[in-house]
């Protein structure tokens, strides 16, 4: 095994806690953070990747779903989503739903119908931590996906590409692993796949049965045996390590370390959980340069900090914010999804988040004050106390807590992840 | 900034002004040199049309390849020469007429990428080497007259993430949705709070790019505030989100904010299926508002100092699927407004009947319509921002 993907040894100190859960989460309260002190890297990425026995509050949102998703309101599905992002135990499932969402990147934009939406964001819920062959599968069948790549229109005589395009350069192998011409063949494979009544439905005489070539292989191809053809790739492991690297680990992993991760996921058979659980563990993970290297997403910031500070903020309060950060759930720039890094920020994005910081620190109450409120919240907010310079800018006399809150947040540093 | 100061600058004898005098007073150093040109990109996003854009006149070819999505001639716009223009595009009219339209016929790359995101990453890195897509062509540009001053450079006006087009490695053009929305809220002492917390280190990590970015957002955000104040001109704009940001455009052109490049997009250009009410639509939203920001622009005796081009990743096939739309294709044309340009066309139409794989043949490299801006408008060196020199377009 690739060394930096060998487990970190020690135990884990307060900046590797926070850490571990900012990325594998949306950040933790300071309690938790100190319970999962006590572990080592493994028995923490355990921890984080399984989530605890039960989680309470995911079956709260569970029971008030159906109400949700026959809403009709955007807001409410999204606000939905958030909660869950707030307060979900096993963080880990929220935050791969949030991957995979931006992986498959569908916009109710396009799709226009909300049950779609719901029901396409449920599989990366509830298959997320799964084996990948079985999302994309449920993905390649979902009618927001089927709507949002024109596959409707792909028949049999005349294929639309747009669903092989994007299965092959976005969903599994990255562009430059596959020919214009496995395209439009994989294109002919996906005929009549469509939907009827709101569920997938295979035309079978729309269904173009003829002989295809896709990436080397040739027969009467079908959907099925096309994503098999792509999960066979070694690009496609690599491709999903990258992409996984990226989100939670460093901006620019190595060459090396993607095709490590990548031949690990493809031999244990595109297992999620067992990935993420080597990737969380793993030296890679830990490394100093790895330590707050990422650019936090909007939802990362407004989530985290609510959850970091402990406080309570209707999500609803807070959707019009997220627009204006650039990140709106249910609704991606494009097919490509969030490209994130560095490119979350703007001046207007930037501006976006410190009226954001000041809507989460209007409600906020606390008995500290001054100081030591600057050193507390800076810790929960930061891992570690904020510095000498930034504290002298930050505790000025007559300023109340909220305030000094809100400039913890407004420090670049809380906008790292 | 004086001369000297500059030299100073250049020296590393003095710190830049904004960093030693608050944002307000930096304000001062930015107003702009007479006679600045600015550059305004439109991006069509999704991949326009070009045949339904510019459309052939007199070509059996045409209305065989399109049955279901022709425009008739007698509703096109004529510009001789055996095209038109769409009739949703009538809001060009006016520039057409004061020779203030150029219309590049044919522009493409060779080997043409039918991806959206790869073409529009090679259109707008300006590359057609997949390892040297980390930069813009105008954020290389700008990265090479890296004034140092505090000025805002560039300025992308759209909800999305940045363009690549305006990336460059030192260079942070920001981005607004409405320049509008700029308003720090805790009131005026809290930004000079924020503003001293965030602290001023350089450093090019990430955390050195939070803080330039920070710094950038509370100094740009009472400028344009002020630049916004009244809805002068207003009135005469469509309400389209392109024609309110073009209006917005225009008053930071006259407020004398010394930024030269301005970024807008306009999506939907996809028209995988029942495309004519949609690509019609989308030609209108585009005519209205390119020709009121024209208008306005002439108004104020700016149109001199603004040109416009308008592109796209791809054109499209030049047969129509069975969907009633049109599939990814290669070469389309590409639209230069201002009052400064000789308009007309520049370029034959691409033959209808000599396809290269159902497309549209270039004839023209995108590369050089970059070229002609930026040697003949914003009087860069195009051979070192292209990697190569290219053949202007004598549109400037």
């Amino acid at each position: 095994m690739h060394e930096q993907l060998k487990p970190q040894p020690g135990r884990l100190d307060r900046d590797a806690a926070a850490h571990l859960w900012r990325r594998a989460g949306f950040g933790a309260p300071s309690a938790l953070v100190e319970n999962t002190m006590k572990l080592s890297p493994v028995e923490a990425a355990r921890l984080a990747v399984r989530g605890p026995k039960r989680d309470v509050v995911a079956e709260e949102m569970e029971s008030i779903y159906a109400i949700v998703r026959g809403s009709g309101s955007l807001d409410t599905i999204r606000g939905w989503l958030i909660r869950r992002m707030m307060s979900c135990e096993h963080q880990l499932r929220e935050k791969m739903g949030l991957f995979w969402h931006g992986h498959f990147a569908t916009s109710v934009r396009k799709v226009t119908d909300l049950d779609w939406m719901c029901r396409q964001y449920r599989l990366f819920l509830d298959l997320g931590l799964g084996r990948f062959p079985v999302l994309l599968d449920a993905v390649t069948r979902d009618p927001a996906m089927i709507r949002w790549l024109d596959n409707e229109t792909n028949r049999k005589g005349s294929p639309n590409e747009n669903f092989g395009r994007e299965l092959f350069e976005l969903f599994t192998l990255g562009d430059g692993n596959y020919t214009e011409k496995d395209i439009q063949e994989a294109g002919r494979a996906f005929t009549g796949w469509h939907i009827l009544h709101g569920k997938f439905h295979f035309s079978a005489g729309l269904h173009d049965a003829g002989e295809k070539t896709v990436l080397g292989t040739t027969g009467n191809l079908r959907g099925e045996d096309v994503l098999k053809l792509a999960l066979a790739q070694d690009a496609c492991g690599r491709f999903l390590a990258g992409k996984l690297l990226r989100f939670f680990v460093e901006p620019a992993p190595s060459a090396e370390l993607e095709a490590a991760l990548g031949a690990e996921m493809k031999r244990n058979g595109y297992d999620v959980s067992a990935t993420l659980e080597l990737m969380f563990a793993s030296k890679a993970f830990y490394a100093p340069s790895a330590r707050r290297s990422l650019v936090k997403s909007p939802l990362e910031f407004v989530v985290g900090s609510t959850r970091m500070l402990e406080t309570n903020v209707s999500p609803k309060e807070l959707l019009g914010a997220f627009g204006a950060m650039g990140q709106e759930l249910l609704a991606p720039p494009n097919v490509k999804g969030w490209p994130g890094g560095r490119t979350w920020i703007n001046t207007a994005t930037w501006l976006a988040r410190i009226n954001a910081a000041h809507r989460i620190t209007r409600e906020f109450e606390s008995q500290r004050s001054g100081a030591d409120a600057c050193r507390y919240f800076g810790r929960a907010l930061l891992g570690r106390e904020p510095d000498a310079r930034a504290q002298k800018a930050i505790v000025q006399s007559g300023v109340g807590t909220k305030d000094i809150v809100h400039a913890l947040l407004a420090l670049p540093e809380s906008h790292l992840n | 900034m004086d001369i000297d100061r500059r030299t100073l600058l250049k020296a590393g004898l003095v710190l830049p002004m904004a960093a030693t005098i608050p944002s307000l007073f930096a304000r001062a150093a930015w107003a702009a040199e007479p006679g600045d040109r600015v550059l305004v990109l439109l991006q069509l996003e999704g991949g326009n049309d070009g045949l339904n854009t510019i459309v052939p006149v007199g070509h059996d070819a045409y209305h065989r390849l399109r049955p279901g999505l022709r425009i008739a001639e007698d509703q096109v716009i004529d510009l001789k020469d055996g095209v038109g223009l769409a009739p949703s595009l009538a809001g060009l009219r006016p520039l057409w007429d004061d020779g203030a339209l150029a219309v590049v016929q044919g522009v493409g790359y060779p080997e043409p990428n039918r991806s959206h995101f790869t073409s529009t990453d090679i259109w707008h890195s300006a590359s057609l080497d997949p390892s040297r897509r980390n930069t813009g062509w105008i954020g290389r540009m700008l990265d090479e007259e890296s004034r140092g001053d505090g000025a805002v450079p560039g300025l992308q006006l759209d909800p999305g993430p940045l363009s690549l087009a305006l990336v460059g490695e030192k260079t942070v053009v920001p981005s607004v949705r409405d320049a509008r929305d700029f308003k720090v809220r805790g009131g005026d002492n809290a930004v000079a709070r924020l503003e001293a917390a965030a602290g001023d280190a350089k450093g090019t990590d990430t955390l050195g790019f939070l803080r330039e970015s920070a710094r950038q957002a509370y100094s740009l955000s009472d400028s344009l505030e002020r630049a916004l104040d009244a809805d002068r001109g207003r009135a005469g704009y469509p309400g389209s989100p392109l024609a309110q940001r073009l209006w917005q455009i225009a008053r930071m052109v006259e407020s004398g904010l010394p930024t030269r490049i301005y970024a807008v997009k306009l999506s939907g250009f996809d028209t995988h299926s029942l495309q004519k009410d949609a690509h019609a639509q989308l030609l209108r939203f585009l005519g209205d508002a390119v020709g009121a920001f024209y208008a306005d622009l002439k108004k104020h005796g700016l149109d001199k100092r603004v040109l416009l081009v308008s592109y796209s990743e791809f054109g499209r096939r030049a047969k129509e699927n069975r969907s009633l739309g049109t599939d990814h294709g290669a070469a389309a044309p590409v639209l230069v407004a201002g009052g400064a340009i000789r308009g007309g066309l520049h370029g034959a139409h691409p033959s209808l009947d000599d396809l290269q794989a159902g497309d549209l043949k270039h004839h023209t490299d995108f590369r050089q319509v970059y070229a002609t801006i930026l040697d003949r408008w914003l009087r860069a060196d195009s051979e070192s921002i292209l990697g190569a020199k290219f053949k202007g377009v004598p549109f400037v």
